[in-house]
């Protein structure tokens, strides 16, 4: 609405700081606001009046009879959403990483476009990383499915999955991570599945390594069973 | 809230919760909570739809807990701008959203283009005779039954700006309109609560009380 309408409507000239006298109140105007509208104030008999008004407004605010208070039982309900929503969220990544071969493909182009001496770097943290997670993962923690088999992250399914020699695994209980890490490093194999129930691995190799790869885990003497899965 | 929290270790454990932190959470949970509960609870007026807002504004809070940005505000106010939503949502869902319609005062629906209210157009205490007088009413009683009249826009405006003390700003980012809509609607909440106020004969006084 134009000044020019407003006064017709009204017949008065509307008071252009008025609008402002409520957060006068409040106490949250600039401080040049707060100065400016102060000595408005001064000599404005319709934003006085204002003023007052919202000041008893103030003072006579009702208290509310119905209080709401936060409850322990009221956040366990939060938490067990939390839950479900986290858990929808899993069941979205899985089925989003099923099709990661687009994702890959972008990060693909994202690294390509690096700069050289950050690509390194990323490069060798990746690969730091990676060796972190599966010295962390494999030992410890192994993953349950919904179908009660254990998954590792190298597991079925995974768009890394390739076309190499399978070999199921079983090693001693005394063997070590840093053992079981170093042979499959020599071996060069990479875990597929496992550990199943009766303990054992599936690992894979690239099929110009396989009988390399073969000797290197029957010579170890904390292998228990090197089996080639055809 | 925003006068009895403290800002920093809110933005703290906020920044735990996006870590997924449910300790930080928690605490977040009992720190806030009863702030934005008050709020809600003025808003939507029943314990259960509270106990429902208060609950979709944390998992807002554990899934967008990163999103904050205090560049962009204090985090009452991003808090209370997500209650507002959430409060809104659940009127509309239950038909409570907007009794008055904003065509009672189309005055405000047209305001964005000036920002000055029309002020003196109307008396804030009108001359009329009262409807009914409620034998054995205060000014309180009087005041209590008037806020439980008014729409959830008026309400909000008059809670955000007196009983919360929000900046026009603040409640422009919170409720999600323009400045000079807020500055209109708070003029006209003001309105409403005066007419209603003199239906059953009680005006807000124009002196401020002294207490000696
Ligand atoms: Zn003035």
């Amino acid at each position: 609405m134009t000044e020019n309408k407003l006064n017709e409507k009204i017949g008065t000239a509307p008071c252009e700081m008025a609008g402002l006298i409520p957060w006068y109140v409040n106490g949250t105007l600039s401080a040049a606001e707060q100065s400016d509208l102060e000595q408005h104030i001064a000599v404005c008999a319709l934003c006085q009046r204002e003023a007052l008004r919202c000041q008893s407004l103030v003072e006579e605010l009702p208290t509310p009879q119905d209080t709401w208070k936060p409850t322990p039982a009221h956040f366990a309900a939060i938490l067990a959403n939390v839950d479900q929503m986290e858990e929808e969220a899993l069941k979205r990544e899985i089925n989003h990483t099923k099709a990661a071969p687009g994702f890959l493909r972008r990060m693909g182009t994202w690294y390509s476009q690096t700069p050289r001496p950050v690509r390194w770097t990323l490069a060798f943290e990746t690969f730091a990383f990676a060796l972190l997670a599966l010295f962390l993962v494999l030992p410890h923690s192994p993953i349950q499915n919904a179908n009660g088999n254990y998954e590792t992250l190298s597991d079925v399914g995974s768009p890394a999955a390739t076309k190499g020699a399978s070999i199921r695994l079983v090693f001693s209980e005394d063997m070590t991570t840093q053992e079981l890490f170093d042979l499959l490093k020599q071996a060069k194999a990479q875990i597929r599945q496992g550990p199943s129930e009766v303990g054992s691995y599936t690992v894979e190799v690239e099929s110009a390594e396989k009988a390399r790869s073969l000797t290197l885990l029957r010579a170890n003497p904390k292998v228990r069973l090197v089996q080639l899965v055809e | 809230m925003s006068k009895y929290v403290d800002e920093a270790q809110g933005v703290a454990l906020l920044k735990r919760i996006a870590a997924k932190d449910r300790k930080a959470f928690e605490a977040f949970y009992y720190l806030y909570a009863e702030g934005f509960g008050r709020f809600l609870m003025k808003m939507l007026k029943h314990q259960e739809w509270v106990d429902e807002a208060v609950n979709d504004v944390m998992l807002t809070v554990w899934q967008s807990a990163g999103s904050y940005d205090p560049e962009k505000g204090r985090l009452s106010t991003w808090l209370f701008g997500i209650a507002h939503k959430k409060g809104l949502k659940l009127l509309e869902r239950n038909g409570r959203y907007r009794e008055e319609s904003l065509e009672d005062y189309p005055e405000e629906a047209d305001s964005d283009e000036d920002g000055a209210p029309e002020l003196y157009n109307t008396d804030m205490s009108p001359n009329s005779q009262p409807e009914r007088v409620v034998m054995g009413w205060e000014l309180g009683d009087a005041m209590s039954w008037a806020f439980s009249k008014l729409s959830a826009d008026h309400l909000a405006v008059i809670d955000l700006c007196f009983a919360e003390g929000y900046s026009y700003q603040e409640i422009a980012d919170i409720v999600g309109c323009p400045i000079n809509t807020v500055k209109t609607r708070l003029f006209h909440a003001r309105k409403r609560l005066a007419e209603l106020l003199a239906r059953k004969g009680f005006s807000l006084p124009e002196q401020v009380k002294v207490t000696i």
